[in-house]
């Protein structure tokens, strides 16, 4: 359901195209961000506390992982009994880039 | 038609500006299919859907096949089959899902361009997009994604959320109740201390960059001011210290970073100059920006309630 179907796209110059294309390639697999978990309030202490995450995922897998993590109910919805935010300011919503967070707030 | 009087404020026009929309309920879940009455609505493109889902409801709920089994939160719409995200504001989904310059938009229905007006937008209550969009699970769902934005603005514009955070409760609730009831005067009494009457020289300029095809958004620090400006700031600046000459000082030094010049830097695959578009167009508001626009104005006059600058870009053919 990405937005290429739309027929907006379909009747662009080549050149375009190919820019489009190359502006919206997810980055490399191997393009990580350091993360560093710190608890606050009641939320209980990690053993290990720096991961490297792929700086494409979206920030619910960051919720996710940290769910696990804790051993939380890993069907609950990813909000459910916790919350995280950057630098102790902002809760990003779960489909922001982890990437472009990293790049505001790093 | 009158014309005395001063021209409306930028601020203004922007909170007045609106979409016309068309909503459908998919025909699969209708009980006379594809002969439901269409939904005519306009929409302000700074306000967001889920505000106007009860009244979609209250219009759709007769049309049901099994109203019993439809849980009205599970509500979503799409654009020619891409889901909307619900905490986007109104204005840049249609500004990034219709993708071209929207000065030639029409209204013209025999007209084969698909920018006709009314926006034609697909209502369901099944078959929920979790892949594409988050779940507006909580009444609250919509309140704590804004107000988390606006906390991320202030972050970027001060490097910390304490503007928002120190807002007080009343205040607090009125910024929110200003958005679900479309107040201008409300929005901008509380507003104006945020993004205007920052303690501080701004930082960064709060601002996202929305790309075609995969809605990509595109984050990078943006300073307002292009050399020399940061170092001359105190490393901590506090309250108690009074900084007013110092920023005085600050605001004239400097060329101003202009749209042209943070899009080269953000998206250089469609940017090439910092002065023409060859490619793609900065739009904002349903309005083509000049490359050639200081941020530090645009951001003053032209943010998102949220205080983001949402830049969606066309591709030009």
């Amino acid at each position: 359901m990405a937005l290429t179907t739309s027929i907006l796209l379909t009747s662009l110059p080549p050149d375009v195209t190919a820019a489009l294309a190359i502006a919206t390639a997810p980055p490399p697999q191997n393009d990580k961000v350091t993360i560093r978990f710190q608890s606050i309030g009641n939320a209980p202490m990690l053993k290990r506390k720096v991961f490297r995450i792929s700086s494409g995922a979206k920030f619910g897998k960051v919720v996710a992982f940290l769910r696990k993590q804790l051993g939380m109910d890993e069907g609950g919805a990813p909000g459910e009994g916790l919350w995280c935010y950057v630098n102790q300011s902002f809760a990003p919503g779960l489909d922001a880039e982890v990437g472009g967070l990293w790049r505001v707030s790093s | 038609m009158s014309f005395d009087g001063p021209p409306p404020s930028i601020r203004r026009a922007i909170w007045d500006g609106s979409i016309p929309v068309q909503i459908l309920l998919n025909p699969g879940e209708s009980r006379v299919f594809d002969n439901t009455d269409p939904f005519y609505i306009q929409l302000p493109r700074v306000s967001y859907l889920p505000l106007f889902y009860p009244q979609l409801y209250a219009f759709f709920e007769s049309f049901l096949i099994d109203k019993g089994s439809v849980n009205p939160a599970e509500a979503w719409l799409d654009f020619e089959g891409v889901p909307l995200k619900w905490h986007w504001p109104i204005g840049l989904l249609y500004d990034i899902l219709t993708g071209r310059d929207p000065s030639y938009a029409t209204m013209d229905w025999n007209s084969g361009d698909e920018h006709r007006l009314p926006w034609t937008l697909t209502l369901h209550y099944s078959d929920y997009p979790n892949e594409h969009l988050m779940r507006l699970d909580s009444p609250n769902a919509l309140q704590d994604s804004f107000v988390n934005s606006t906390k991320e603005a202030d972050y970027l514009r001060n490097g910390n959320s304490r503007a928002v955070m120190s807002l007080s409760m009343a205040d607090s609730a009125k910024l929110w109740e200003s958005i679900e009831t479309h107040n201008f005067d409300t929005f901008w009494s509380i507003a104006d201390r945020l993004i205007t009457n920052s303690a501080y020289p701004i930082r960064h300029i709060p601002i996202k960059v929305y790309l075609p095809s995969a809605a990509k958004v595109v984050q990078k620090l943006v300073p307002p001011y292009l050399q020399g400006h940061r170092s001359l700031l105190p490393p901590n600046p506090s309250p108690q210290s009074s900084q007013s000459m110092l920023r005085l000082i600050l605001f004239n030094t400097g060329e101003p970073t202009t749209v042209g010049i943070v899009l080269k830097t953000m998206v250089p695959e469609l940017f090439l100059s910092t002065r023409a578009n060859r490619i793609a167009k900065p739009v904002l508001h349903g309005i083509v920006i000049p490359l050639n626009t200081p941020l530090v104005e645009l951001m003053k006059e032209a943010s998102y309630p949220d205080g983001f600058l949402h830049v969606a870009v066309s591709m030009m053919s």
